[in-house]
């Protein structure tokens, strides 16, 4: 019935306090009360006592006999009490007894004797009245098992006290009235008591089941529901707290929406970065990990994993630990097979600004670190290629200065030097430059209607007999209907240049090399294939990379800058190019070219286009094993 | 699987482009069965940012193939000394106040005394401490 705490307690508290207002009455009440009833009792005995006072002093004065003074004194029942009157030697002269009893019964003698012993005990008094003429009045409830009321009043003539009577009777009738008026109160506090509880009941149930509801409303509001509304149309406070929590209950869902949303948004920004990222808590639990984690390492990026399943790296972790133990960030290198990471990690506060934990962001600086590479290379690589021509010429030129050439067929064979290592020096100038304006994107290419046939069987007519002089066949397998290409055939041919160039360079002799077109679908695709030694798997994704030569031993001469021109030249005509190649067995290029039927569109200077070096080819395809020293 | 960690030789740098040659002497220092981890310790209000010495330093270090950290941290003898309780380091490798005295390695010294540390003086030359730092007797020079 009272399975409510609140309405327990509403009734409890109902019902103490009326158990508490009944128990001070009755304390407060019972003693004052019985003192009232005593006095009240008191006075009316002093006006008894006074009266036989006044009948002790006409028999004092001769007025009435002993017997009559006897009779006018007459018995307990006539007083309401037990009289005693003593002379003013203080002897008892005259007492009354019950009239139930007989005379000359045991009982009546018993009575006497009673009697006569308690006028007895009454002696200081006596003495106390005859000495001071004042009355007295005891009320005193411990003497004997009842309690008595004791009245003594002076018989005086002329402030002299002559005698003194005393009326005494036991409290039990005191106590009779006063146990019926706290019966009385008692049982009318009890119904009080009985008839509260129902109404109580009622009351606070009315009083609970809108809290009950709400409570409903807060519950529902902790599980996520925000769409329940407490019931506002009751009056007064409750109301009101209705009102409330549904102001509550809709601020909280929009500030937990715009805070899901913002959550959803970092998670997806931080799923999103290209670097990884783990966060772990206070007791270097994983808490967070994004994607870019798993393909780092290699593992599922799960935050329930463990942490050296996840990253087997103990030192890492201790350097995570380290961090939420004194919060001191970390920055750190780590390899992780051959990529190398640079990792930071930083102790996370909440906002007491204690460290509740740490995150660590991986960043992949593999390629950084290559291009940084590739960068010294290249600087390396174009003071090493201008450095040798210059120094050749330098010699040359300064053994013609000092004279030391004698002869007229020297000094011809001198200039010879010197011509060729300026015209070396010129090309490499020539290619720095073109690459730089390639890559750049400020070469606009005219695009026309080309005959792609023709324009390749010019390039076999032109470099057959070079071929030749190097013991290398060159063929044509130009189709007879090949189509016409929407392009810039000064382009074109100086990419096929490019290439033809560095075929004949590495086909051995009695090799051939086969310059031929076929059609696609959207696009011919050209290619030059060599039967030479190949390229060496590690070096094909890098064969149009500024510099990159795959012959360390720089057997062969060329600046390195050929392929990388090919590339951006084909970029810029919005083309493709790309190399396949089989150690023992040759390498083919290819490169794409539109129709002409197809709308081309107008070619223009790519701005912000990446290095060749940044963006390797797309199309360009690795063949599974090539042969090494192969140059390009 | 538990990896056990190669003995290391621990280079500290400071973040300067010249604590470069501290990495090279220590990678000559360093055994084929041996790690180099090179350590640098910031003050914490620098944290988290790098710089330029720094940057190059790590790419030093990758150069060299040794491990690099960089720890923000204002007690740099306590952090120092509980990088070296948690790695197997068998002798550290520092450069030389110009001055002659460096309250640091005096204090890691007095921290690890079985731990032997290795001077690089400003000509490049080697020198097992104390000597070198503390006007003592130099020792046998290890270059």
């Amino acid at each position: 019935m009272l399975k409510s705490s609140f309405l327990r307690r509403v009734v409890i508290l109902v019902l103490a306090t009326i158990l508490l207002s009944a128990s001070l009455t009755a304390i407060i009440f019972i003693p004052t009360a019985r003192k009232l009833f005593a006095n009240m009792r008191a006075s009316e005995m002093q006006l008894k006592a006074e009266y036989i006072a006044e009948q002790y002093l006409k028999y004092w004065a001769g007025l009435i006999n002993l017997e009559r003074l006897q009779a006018q004194v007459g018995n307990n029942a006539a007083w309401g009490a037990q009289a005693f009157l003593f002379n003013a030697s203080g002897l008892l002269e005259i007492y009354t007894i019950s009239p139930n009893t007989a005379e000359g019964t045991q009982e009546r003698e018993y009575a006497k004797a009673s009697a006569q012993a308690f006028a007895s005990t009454l002696s200081p008094h006596v003495a106390s009245i005859l000495s001071t003429g004042e009355g007295l009045t005891i009320i005193d409830s411990k003497t004997y098992s009842m309690g008595y009321l004791l009245v003594g009043v002076p018989v005086t003539i002329s402030d002299v006290a002559i005698g003194a009577v005393f009326l005494c009777k036991p409290l039990t009738e005191v106590n009779t009235s006063l146990n019926s008026l706290n019966f009385a109160l008692i049982f009318s506090m009890l119904l009080v008591f009985v008839l509260m509880l129902v109404p109580c009941y009622f009351a606070t149930r009315v009083l609970i089941y809108p809290v009950n509801q709400m409570k409903d409303v807060a519950l529902a509001m902790a599980g996520g529901n925000f769409g329940i509304r407490a019931k506002e149309t009751q009056k007064g406070e409750i109301g009101e707290l209705g009102r409330s929590l549904n102001y509550l209950s809709e601020q909280l869902s929009r500030t937990i929406a715009a805070l899901d949303l913002e959550r959803k948004r970092l998670e997806r920004i931080v799923n999103g970065l290209s670097e990884g990222i783990v966060a772990v808590d206070q007791n270097g639990s994983i808490t967070h990990v994004n994607p870019a984690i798993e393909q780092m390492f290699g593992c599922k990026a799960d935050s329930s994993a463990n942490r050296m399943d996840l990253i087997a790296d103990h030192s890492l972790w201790e350097d995570f630990d380290s961090t939420v133990a004194t919060g001191c960030p970390v920055m750190r290198s780590l390899n992780s097979g051959k990529a190398v990471l640079r990792v930071s990690i930083s102790p996370l506060e909440d906002e007491e600004g204690c460290i509740a934990g740490a995150v660590g962001l991986f960043h992949d600086i593999t390629e950084s670190e290559r291009l940084e590479q590739t960068r010294r290379d290249y600087v390396a690589n174009v003071s090493h290629e201008l450095r040798t021509p210059v120094a050749a010429v330098r010699g040359f030129a300064e053994a013609l200065s000092d004279g030391l050439v004698k002869t007229e067929e020297a000094r011809q064979r001198y200039y010879g030097h010197i011509l060729r290592e300026t015209l070396r020096l010129s090309r490499l100038i020539d290619d720095l430059l073109e690459l730089s304006r390639l890559q750049s994107g400020s070469v606009a290419l005219e695009k026309v209607r080309v005959d792609l046939g023709d324009l390749l069987l010019s390039v076999v007519d032109c470099y057959g007999s070079r071929a030749e002089d190097v013991g290398v066949a060159l063929k044509s397998d130009v189709p007879e209907d090949c189509p016409k290409v929407f392009s810039n055939a000064d382009r074109i041919e100086q990419v096929l240049v490019i290439l033809l160039d560095n075929a004949l360079k590495f086909t051995p002799d009695g090799g051939s090399v086969a310059i031929g077109a076929r059609p696609d679908a959207e696009q011919a695709i050209v290619y030059l294939s060599d039967t030479g030694c190949g390229i060496d798997p590690t070096d094909l994704p890098h064969v149009f990379d500024r510099f990159y030569k795959a012959d360390k031993a720089h057997a062969h001469s060329g600046t390195g800058l050929g392929l990388s021109i090919a590339w951006e030249i084909m970029q810029l005509m919005g083309e493709k190019i790309w190399v396949e190649s089989r150690v023992g067995e040759g390498t083919t290029f290819f490169f794409t070219l539109h129709y002409a039927q197809v709308p081309a569109k107008p070619t223009a200077p790519l701005p912000g286009k990446p290095s060749a070096a940044l963006q390797p080819p797309a199309a360009q395809q690795l063949p599974p094993s090539r042969p090494a020293n192969q140059r390009f | 699987m538990s990896i056990t960690p190669l003995p290391s030789i621990l280079v500290l740098v400071t973040n300067q482009h010249s604590c470069e040659r501290l990495i090279r002497a220590g990678k000559r220092l360093t055994g084929a069965d041996e790690q180099l981890r090179v350590l640098s310790i910031q003050p914490r209000k620098d944290a988290p940012a790098s710089n330029d010495a720094l940057e190059h330093l790590f790419t030093v270090s990758s150069e060299m193939r040794a491990e690099m950290a960089v720890y923000y941290s204002d007690a740099p003898v306590e952090t120092a000394g509980m990088y070296i309780a948690r790695h197997p380091v068998i002798r550290i490798v520092v450069g030389c106040n110009p001055s002659g005295t460096s309250m640091f390695i005096a204090q890691l010294h007095s921290a690890f005394p079985a731990l032997p540390i290795t001077i690089v003086q400003q000509d490049g030359t080697l020198s097992e401490l104390p000597a070198a730092c503390f006007g003592e007797e130099t020792s046998p020079s290890l270059s």
